[in-house]
């Protein structure tokens, strides 16, 4: 199992971990006109309780290696929720339900965008500031 | 003194990037639809029809210099990619 954590660059916040209580369902979301171009990727997760950050993939469709899914999303997820106040949200269990792309508008930074939708609707969903 | 003449080729290039950008608006209001959002994805779409570029995966190789997309391949679909 990857260990997702220990991969992701970014800062994490200093308070103590903020778990959640129950299961949350919750789509990410980039769906993007840039200009002259598109951005597109949609993800369907589930976030439970559990004792340490684990990622369970339950997609059985292939998605292009090139994407960077489900790295990139995952990533995403994890630049919300471990660097706001009060502190990082790391005791859960992320299930990939379901996945949306599409050959000509997605792209590695629209997997990230949708992670981070997805971490910002689960601070909203927990009552944190998103 | 001699007049100092500037470089053609980014002129052109700034010119063709105006003719571009500028048909944008003008599909807009040709297209009936409340949804700003829509409005826009319809222009760009019919910009790149006005322009001959196909609308399919890799499209954006027609509009990015590959250096840019080299740069940041994250942001571009993998068929973009030189």
């Amino acid at each position: 199992m990857t260990d997702y954590l220990a991969r992701w660059t970014g800062k994490r916040h200093a308070g103590h971990a903020i778990g959640v209580q129950s299961p949350i369902e919750i789509v990410g979301e980039r769906n993007k006109h840039l200009g002259p171009r598109f951005d597109f990727a949609r993800v369907a997760i589930r976030v439970e309780p559990n004792e340490q950050f684990i990622v369970v993939n339950k997609i059985v469709e292939e998605i292009p290696e090139a994407y960077g899914f489900p790295d990139k999303f995952i990533f995403g997820v994890l630049d919300e929720v471990m660097t706001g106040a009060p502190g990082p949200i790391e005791n859960i269990k992320i299930t990939l339900k379901m996945v949306e792309y599409d050959s000509t508008d997605s792209s590695p930074n629209a997997f990230t965008q949708a992670g981070r939708d997805a971490g910002r609707k689960l601070k909203t969903a927990l009552g944190l500031s998103s | 003194m001699a007049a100092i003449m500037p470089f053609q080729a980014p002129l052109e290039r700034r010119h063709r990037l105006i003719s571009t950008y500028s048909c944008c608006p003008l599909s807009e209001q040709r297209i009936p639809t409340p949804d700003p959002e829509t409005a826009a994805n319809d222009a760009a779409l019919e910009t790149l029809e006005r322009q001959g570029i196909p609308y399919v995966p890799g499209y954006e190789s027609q509009l990015y210099h590959p250096s840019v997309i080299i740069k940041y391949p994250d942001h571009f679909n993998p068929a973009a990619h030189p």
